[in-house]
């Protein structure tokens, strides 16, 4: 067609520094396994030696309930002879309060998740373009350019894009320790803190996401009680992402920071956020339906003016508040989700238990926290990035190596279970025992997690040199569900 | 959204689907070209009068200012070369450094396309300031003949493209098919660099799959498509002249337009004094005792007081006649106050 120009070299109009700098995150060395996924992607007729997608945390294991319940209910969809009576007021409506009965639905079902533990005001639900557009347009209400948030690592790779692109605010990680199975101590925070603040960075606040990803454990009541009292005495913010509240599915029970408010008696609602969406526990990722629920009146209103930039589409509204206004199908799907997660999850971690690897023990979301450090030759990050591209490419597995949630330690990795079928999931773990099996064949060592044989360890843990930018970039999967290759034509 | 952009335009100009990004709303797609071209501190260039939410989809998180370009009554108030480069040097004598220019075409509040010569000057303009264009044509759709709509699009096409890396249409299903709260909102780039990023930052807004799929089947409807593009400006065409009539039968002019969903009225004659402060006086008398909601031009940061935009596709043909009954008999009363 003739049309493609290149706007770079000093041709063309120049782009802004945001534009430019990188740091949306995607320019990674571990495309690899992306690319991998995408040149050859599993597929159990057409395609059985492909690679299976084990780094997308998606929930698939209940579409059939929710397909089961748009099937018997056609005026939820403005689409249907039985809703279109509703298409035109619908598709005109674009108040960025959203639809009374949408937030009122979404209030509901984030009560009924903490079991009523906690309730919510239907006039605090702001709406944003998933998680994603909450976490940011978050960030823009709570800090300007330069500020800092800090974050417990192991973190959500996109933490980096979201919390820091466009806002230009600095994410600073507060390295976790195996050795406490990664939860993010009092001292360590207070410590992160300190040395924050001496080295002259304000300090707007904590992000932490409960249930964790990429650990799959959630937080227990005592430490996210001191969390909070820190946050509130140093009068930072504390922004809880609870993205994965229902996807709790053994004990010990979900403890949302909405239920330990009252506990801590310093507490200042106005410095209290949680982000929320549909997309995990409710496998909606491409709904886009994000939430903001603040404490803080202001940052309500703000936040709902900023919403304009990433309204939930009206049809989609729709659609949410009929679904999840319906008591009886919410009551048996979040008893239904979480019973085949354990099952699932049980599947997996059973089964490499067997052949001698260990994971954390978890009891939330849609993955597990893999321990191959004893398949390292040594323990660092270039051995672990080696080991990652034999799983990808030998083994066939597009896992999450741990060095791109910016875990401080080598040898860990993060594993989807949620995303495929049961005889994908077969056939997974069949790949995995004969990987093992061909080691041990090999002459490898092996050990269980936790086990007494000290390594001599050569630890790299991730840096932020002085611009604050991480030395190496996040895993290319946790973007987006997509290839986070853009192909524009050249 | 390629082959509905096309069909708008008659097939004058192709729109490859790889440049195609989607955003929720043109809203989103507006702030996010700002954030790829701009840093904070930097301007846009905008003719004025323009959409009122511009100043928060342009200015707010981005921290780019908008320095207008001035357009007058007197010739329509269409940009001209002259207020081009003065709004440039306003730019430079505030000390802010230029990074594009954005029209809306056809014009938010005018309701009057731009025209070729027009188009192909602020094309030489950017050109020569090493600038980025962008062409808001969310209601190319809404010009009440097809062939009055140039594109930017077609510009290009018939310059070969050359230049084209730096422009960029902004697009949404908002106004032509209205349907403003299914969020759908598409940047247009020829630029390879801006489409990829443009595409990374539309995370942050992507539109509901459950939407893009309801119009993935709609919009590849020829047929409906056709006919829908059709009647609509037909019917857009209609319900104007009716406005137009109306109006001048109350003794109002409006600026001749020939798109867009509303007129940009002349109530200058009525002002008490020529000022932004007499516009409004009016305005609060418009809207409490005449109780019409409409536009203040000062909203559009028009530079001139007493233009007003008046909507007349958001109502049935009975509320109308209503609005127009009203008007009348409050430019009776003007005209009986003054005898």
């Amino acid at each position: 067609m003739g049309i493609p120009k290149d706007g770079g070299n000093g041709l063309g109009a120049v782009l802004s520094k945001i534009a430019t700098d990188g740091r949306h995150g995607e320019d990674s060395p571990y495309f690899d396994g992306w690319k991998a996924y995408e040149e050859n992607p599993f597929h159990p007729a057409q395609n059985p030696d492909g690679v299976i997608q084990m780094g997308l945390s998606e929930n698939g294991l209940c579409f059939d309930l929710t397909e089961d319940w748009m099937k018997s209910n056609p005026k939820a969809s403005i689409c249907t002879a039985e809703g279109v009576e509703n298409f035109s007021s619908i598709a005109n409506f674009q108040d960025y309060h959203g639809l009374p009965e949408f937030r009122q639905a979404i209030a509901r079902f984030m009560t009924r998740i903490r079991c009523g533990r906690a309730k919510f005001d239907s006039d605090r639900i702001v709406m944003s373009g998933g998680c994603t557009g909450a976490c940011e347009t978050l960030v823009f209400c709570l800090a300007d350019p330069e500020d800092a948030f800090l974050v417990p690592s192991p973190y959500y790779p996109a933490f980096n894009r979201d919390v820091r692109w466009r806002t230009g605010v600095q994410l600073i990680p507060i390295n976790c320790k195996s050795s406490n199975n990664f939860q993010l101590t009092l001292p360590e925070l207070e410590s992160a803190y300190e040395e924050a603040v001496e080295s002259g960075v304000n300090v707007k606040g904590l992000i932490l996401t409960n249930p964790s990803n990429p650990l799959g454990t959630t937080l227990d009541r005592t430490s996210l009680r001191e969390l909070l009292e820190f946050t509130s005495r140093k009068k930072i913010h504390l922004v809880c992402d609870e993205i994965y509240s229902a996807t709790v599915f053994s004990s010990p029970e979900f403890t949302s920071v909405s239920e330990v408010m009252h506990e801590v008696e310093c507490c200042d609602p106005n410095l209290v956020h949680i982000i929320y969406s549909l997309s995990k526990d409710m496998g909606l990722p491409g709904f886009r339906v994000g939430v903001i629920y603040s404490y803080n009146n202001t940052v309500v209103s703000i936040a709902r003016k900023m919403s304009s930039f990433g309204l939930v589409s009206s049809q989609t509204q729709l659609l949410v508040a009929s679904m999840l206004s319906d008591e009886e199908f919410v009551e048996k799907f979040l008893e239904e989700s979480p019973r085949r997660l354990r099952a699932r999850h049980r599947k997996f971690v059973r089964a490499l238990g067997e052949v001698g690897i260990g994971c954390l023990q978890g009891n939330a979301g849609l993955f597990f926290w893999m321990d191959l450090r004893h398949f390292l030759k040594e323990q660092t990050f270039e051995e672990e990035m080696r080991l990652w591209r034999v799983i990808v490419h030998d083994v066939r597995l597009n896992v999450s190596p741990g060095s791109s949630f910016g875990c401080p330690e080598p040898g860990f990795f993060r594993v989807c279970f949620a995303n495929m079928e049961e005889g994908t999931a077969d056939v997974a773990l069949g790949r995995i025992r004969a990987f093992v099996s061909k080691r041990e064949h090999d002459g490898e060592k092996k050990r269980k997690w936790g086990g007494n044989k000290m390594l001599r360890l050569s630890l790299k843990p991730l840096r932020y040199d002085e611009n604050n930018i991480l030395t190496t970039m996040s895993s290319p999967d946790m973007m987006s569900p997509r290839s986070p290759l853009v192909r524009a034509r050249n | 959204m390629a082959s509905f952009m096309e069909e708008i335009r008659g097939g004058r100009a192709k729109f490859d689907h790889e440049r195609v990004v989607i955003t929720a709303g043109a809203t989103a797609a507006n702030e996010l070209l700002t954030f790829i071209f701009a840093d904070p501190g930097d301007a846009l260039l905008v003719p004025t009068p323009y959409y009122p939410g511009f100043d928060r989809d342009l200015r707010w998180r981005t921290g780019v200012e908008i320095v207008p370009i001035h357009c007058q009554s007197r010739n329509n108030f269409q940009i001209t070369s002259e207020a081009l480069e003065r709004a440039n040097e306003d730019a430079t004598t505030m000390k802010l450094k230029v990074k594009g220019v954005l029209i809306t075409n056809p014009s938010n509040p005018l309701g009057a396309t731009i025209g070729r010569s027009t188009l192909e000057m602020i094309l030489d303009f950017v050109t020569e300031k090493n600038i980025h264009l962008v062409s808001d044509e969310i209601y190319s759709g809404s010009a009440f003949s097809s062939e009055e709509f140039v594109s930017i699009a077609e510009v290009l096409q018939a310059r070969g493209y050359q230049g084209s890396e730096r422009v960029h249409i902004v697009y949404s299903l908002s106004k032509d098919l209205g349907l403003p709260g299914f969020r759908v909102g598409t940047i247009y780039s020829y630029n390879d660099k801006v489409v990829t990023t443009a595409r990374r930052m539309s995370s942050f807004t992507l539109i509901s799959s459950q939407t893009q799929h309801l119009l993935a089947s709609m919009l590849s409807d020829r047929e409906f498509t056709r006919k829908y593009i059709a009647t609509n400006r037909e019917r857009l065409r209609k319900r104007h002249g009716k406005m137009i009539d109306g109006l001048r039968k109350a003794g109002i002019e409006c600026l001749m337009g020939n798109a867009g969903l509303f007129c940009w009225m002349n109530l200058s004659p009525l002002l008490e004094e020529p000022t932004t402060k007499g516009e409004l006086r009016l305005w609060r008398v418009l809207l409490k005792e005449v109780k019409l909601n409409i536009s203040p031009g000062c909203s559009c940061h028009c530079s001139e007081p007493g233009w007003f935009r008046v909507c007349f596709a958001n109502m049935s043909e009975e509320t109308l006649e209503v609005a127009l009954n009203r008007i009348h008999s409050f430019m009776n009363q003007l005209k009986t106050n003054c005898h």
